[in-house]
């Protein structure tokens, strides 16, 4: 039988086994590699210690990119607890009246330079009904320009409230306040 | 039926050692490849620098909203909108000052100039002034810097009196804004 086979065919099964062994290889070793990397980042960032500490009284602007356009004085205290915050959050509307203001109980958590709050309970309202208002979260996240801490980001209406609510969204700008 | 191979015959396939070889070094180059493949995509998940350091052609015309503060005494802050015309370097336009915990409201004339990404400009003239007299008001110079934050256009940084007003002098705050999309 052996006789059959020619240089030709040898060299050719040879080249096919060579190759399959190293595609196998390749590809296995990608496989390895990518599990390996993907296994290390989410449990490492969630355990991560806070490289920031935001507690304390945040001022700026939030925004009503919808609708009439409001634009709203924002006021946010913080306390951070590791990772955690916790806070109240006012909003005074600035361009138009008569102006809408609210007290909102916060909750979030800090994950590197990114925060991350939502509004939990709405504590005073006035100029509007409750079924007018939804409940917001914000991602900001942290920057220093010119010596001034900043938090830049966007809000978008916390799904599961009333109808529309999900649709709604923002922008905001906080500096801190010096204590 | 099958011939046993004698070791005179030719080997047809590879030897054991030679498979284990390109297996292995298959398995090396797989694992090379996947992470200079994943640096690539990390480097393209990075802002490119260019978008923190703007630039000669920045253009700050239209609508900025945002807060200012008086750094002292009271530290009163204002609800602060600029509007801006840019021709070249050179800006001008107005500003809105709405104090938040008063009533105090007014609207200036702004001159100023942009270089890189900082802006400086000054209220030269006061068009509108409520709810305090105008002995009381000082027009200041504003230096903010240019960049993009989170993906929002933002300007940051400080006003301060550069006058010779005795009543006006030491007086400064901070300043933020943030563009309004058109």
């Amino acid at each position: 039988m052996r006789g059959q086979w020619s240089l030709t065919q040898e060299t050719l099964l040879k080249w096919f086994l060579a190759t399959v062994l190293l595609s196998a290889g390749i590809i296995t070793g990608m496989r390895f590699a990518e599990n390996s990397n993907s296994a290390v980042e989410p449990s490492f960032i969630l355990e991560e210690a806070p490289r920031i500490d935001i507690s304390g009284e945040w001022i700026g602007t939030t925004t009503e990119d919808y609708g009439m356009e409001a634009r709203y004085d924002y006021r946010v205290v913080f306390e951070q607890d590791g990772n955690s915050l916790t806070g109240i959050l006012y909003l005074t509307m600035s361009n138009y009246e008569p102006a809408i203001y609210s007290e909102t109980r916060l909750s979030g958590r800090v994950q590197g330079e990114t925060i991350l709050y939502w509004a939990e309970e709405i504590l005073v309202l006035e100029n509007a009904q409750p079924d007018q208002m939804c409940l917001a979260q914000t991602t900001v996240t942290f920057e220093t320009v010119e010596n001034q801490d900043i938090l830049v980001g966007t809000w978008e209406g916390q799904p599961n409230q009333q109808f529309g609510c999900d649709s709604i969204s923002g922008h905001t700008m906080l500096t801190r306040q010096p204590e | 039926m099958f011939e046993k191979r004698k070791n005179s015959d030719k080997r047809t396939g590879l030897s054991l050692g030679l498979a284990i070889l390109l297996l292995l070094s298959g398995l090396f180059a797989g694992m090379q490849l996947s992470n200079s493949s994943s640096e690539v995509v990390e480097e393209a998940v990075k802002p490119p620098i260019a978008d923190l350091q703007i630039t000669e052609n920045v253009d700050l015309s239209g609508e900025w909203i945002g807060t200012t503060t008086q750094d002292y005494n009271d530290n009163e802050r204002y609800d602060y909108r600029i509007v801006i015309e840019q021709d070249g370097t050179y800006i001008s336009g107005m500003s809105y000052l709405d104090m938040i915990e008063s009533d105090v409201y007014a609207e200036e004339r702004i001159e100023g100039t942009i270089s890189n990404n900082i802006a400086v400009y000054s209220e030269v003239e006061t068009l509108i002034l409520d709810h305090t007299p105008i002995e009381n008001w000082c027009l200041t110079e504003t230096t903010v810097t240019y960049q993009v934050l989170n993906g929002q256009e933002t300007l940051v940084g400080e006003w301060a009196y550069v006058g010779d007003r005795e009543s006006c002098q030491g007086i400064s705050g901070r300043v933020i804004l943030t563009r309004q999309p058109e």
